[in-house]
């Protein structure tokens, strides 16, 4: 099992590794975990936003987690070259590994008549999930509906899940997502009990010549091979420095697998309860939503005539910083309106030496914040009506 | 640094505009490398690869007189980083990214992209149609024509540059 700090961690949910600790346990590892989410991600993953509000048309009915049988191997597959550089021993040891991947990752499986055990749909960003949406639509894909099963998150697109039966579709609870679907894979592998976990397609550059792109994910899968109580390998590219110990795939395989993986689940909220809650987040944020539409006009005007009010302006950051202390404040925001600007100033921090231009963060922040509960507003009115 | 997408037009505008005016450095930073990086090093008087906390402070704490964010995923990255701690002025430039191509087909709004429209000192478009999908604030937009008009992109940032009071010139 993976630690629930990790998950505390990655759900942005709290602003020191003091509170992670509070919140998810203690663990020897925390200051590993921190340090990685400080210097990786500005200590905000983004990992639960949903701007498009996407889980108020999420067509699950059921919530839950998987679980893997005794002796199974999980692979993690992902689209990178060394899947195809090895498809063909995939093929030859298919019977032996439970397969997990990403829908792209099932289409790529699919060209080679594999199936895997379980899609997992988690995107990096809203605009990612549209275009990952966008490009099944298009192409005509329908890869998921041949899937046993499908976990996909609450800000997946109903759009990518239209093919999906409801039998086979669920969402993952507690997901230990730090917004990267190959590593939130390995953490859900681990979770379920697998006995050992491998990638392959999730390929890095040498570490002798690293593409600073890759380095949060790198960092995080070997933070989950710290973290994982069962062995972890790379039957890819097998670039890892730590953790990953290279393999070949017929010296990975578990047990035989055969059926379905199993599952745990339970009911998820009709969508009667989610815009219920949504209206009732935007209830609570009454106040703070009435001061942020006053800030906004304020650093509207400020844009306007540069250079005057910067004691206004002053005061109008340091009110939007002070939200942060506020936890149900910081959770609504965050996970109830989408917003991604204000938490991350939470934690970068506002120099009051930018002086006049202070009408710049004040006004990215409200901004966003005022145009996200409009569009909850309207888009839960939308969805009561029909 | 890939090829075939925004980068590809970028780095064509930033030699273009090299050709127009010799005195102005550019310095590029990108998140990643690519089958470009070679183009931009000769393009640009520096490349810098990265994306970690120590490379984006580095490059805010150098005098530069503008930051320009030609499309929407580094300004997302960077706007926030750059508002907070900088009286740089910020130019966002708006192509047919993803959150473009988006918003024009399929009618998604990114609200986040609108807060960054709004909250940078200049924006531009690469073409009329595109800017007619966003309500952005009237002196705030310049349309540079695809293929991009260098004049313009030169003209748009130095307005950013001598818009706002709260900026002070840089001596180099």
């Amino acid at each position: 099992m993976i630690p629930d700090v990790f998950r505390v961690i990655g759900s942005d949910r709290c602003l020191t590794a003091a509170d992670a600790e509070a919140a998810g346990g203690a663990h020897p590892l925390t200051a590993s975990l921190w340090e990685v989410y400080a210097q990786h991600f500005r200590c905000f993953t983004g990992a639960t936003l949903d701007p498009q509000f996407q889980y108020l048309a999420h067509p699950a009915t059921k919530t839950g987690v998987v679980r893997v049988r005794a002796g199974e191997v999980v692979l993690v597959v992902g689209t990178g070259p060394s899947l195809h550089a090895h498809i063909d021993a995939l093929v030859r040891v298919r019977d032996h590994l439970r397969i997990v991947t990403s829908p792209r990752g099932a289409a790529a499986l699919a060209s080679h008549g594999i199936v895997p055990d379980l899609v997992l749909v988690e995107h990096q960003s809203a605009i990612h999930a549209h275009h990952t949406a966008r490009t099944f639509g298009d192409r005509g894909l329908s890869v998921l509906a041949r899937c046993p099963l499908v976990a996909a998150d609450w800000r997946t697109p109903s759009a990518l899940l239209s093919s999906v039966a409801p039998t086979d579709l669920f969402v993952p609870s507690r997901l230990p997502t730090w917004g990267l679907w190959p590593a939130t894979a390995v953490a859900v592998a681990l979770d379920a009990g697998a006995s050992a976990v491998a990638l392959l397609g999730i390929d890095f550059d040498l570490p002798t010549a690293p593409d600073p792109a890759h380095a949060p994910l790198r960092a995080v899968l070997e933070l989950l091979a710290q973290l994982a109580a069962a062995p972890t390998f790379d039957c890819g590219a097998g670039t890892f420095e730590r953790g990953w110990a290279a393999a070949r795939l017929d010296e990975i395989g578990g047990a035989r697998v055969w059926g379905r993986l199993d599952t745990e689940v339970h009911p998820a909220p009709r969508q009667s309860q989610r815009l219920r809650e949504a209206r009732g987040a935007l209830a609570e944020l009454g106040p703070i939503l009435e001061r942020a539409a006053a800030l906004e006009a304020f650093a509207l005007k400020a844009r306007s005539h540069r250079g005057r009010w910067t004691p206004a302006l002053e005061a109008g950051v340091e009110e939007i910083m002070r939200w942060r202390e506020d936890r149900r404040v910081r959770v609504l925001l965050q996970e109830s309106l989408g917003v991604s600007f204000l938490p991350r100033l939470w934690r970068i921090g506002i120099a009051r030496s930018v002086g006049g231009a202070l009408w710049r963060p004040l006004l990215l922040a409200t901004h966003e914040l005022i145009g996200q509960a409009r569009a909850l507003s309207w888009q839960s009115a939308e969805e009561r009506a029909a | 640094m890939a090829s075939g997408g925004v980068e590809e037009r970028f780095l064509d505008v930033l030699r273009r505009i090299g050709r127009e005016d010799d005195s102005i450095e550019h310095h590029v930073l990108a998140f990643a490398g690519g089958p470009l990086e070679a183009a931009y090093r000769e393009a640009a008087h520096a490349v810098a690869i990265g994306c970690d906390p120590e490379t984006i402070e580095r490059h805010l704490a150098a005098p530069y007189d503008l930051a320009h964010l030609p499309f929407e995923r580094c300004a997302d990255r960077l706007m926030p980083e750059i508002v907070a701690r900088s009286a740089m002025p910020v130019v966002f430039g708006k192509g047919y990214d993803m959150g473009g191509l988006s918003r024009l087909d399929e009618g998604l709004r990114w609200r986040a992209e609108e807060a960054m429209l709004a909250a940078c000192d200049a924006a531009t478009f690469t073409a009329a149609r595109l800017a007619l999908g966003y309500d952005v604030p009237a002196g705030h937009t310049t349309i540079l024509g695809d293929p991009a008009d260098p004049r313009r992109l030169l003209q748009a940032l130095q307005a950013a540059c001598a818009a706002g009071p709260y900026w002070r010139a840089v001596d180099r």
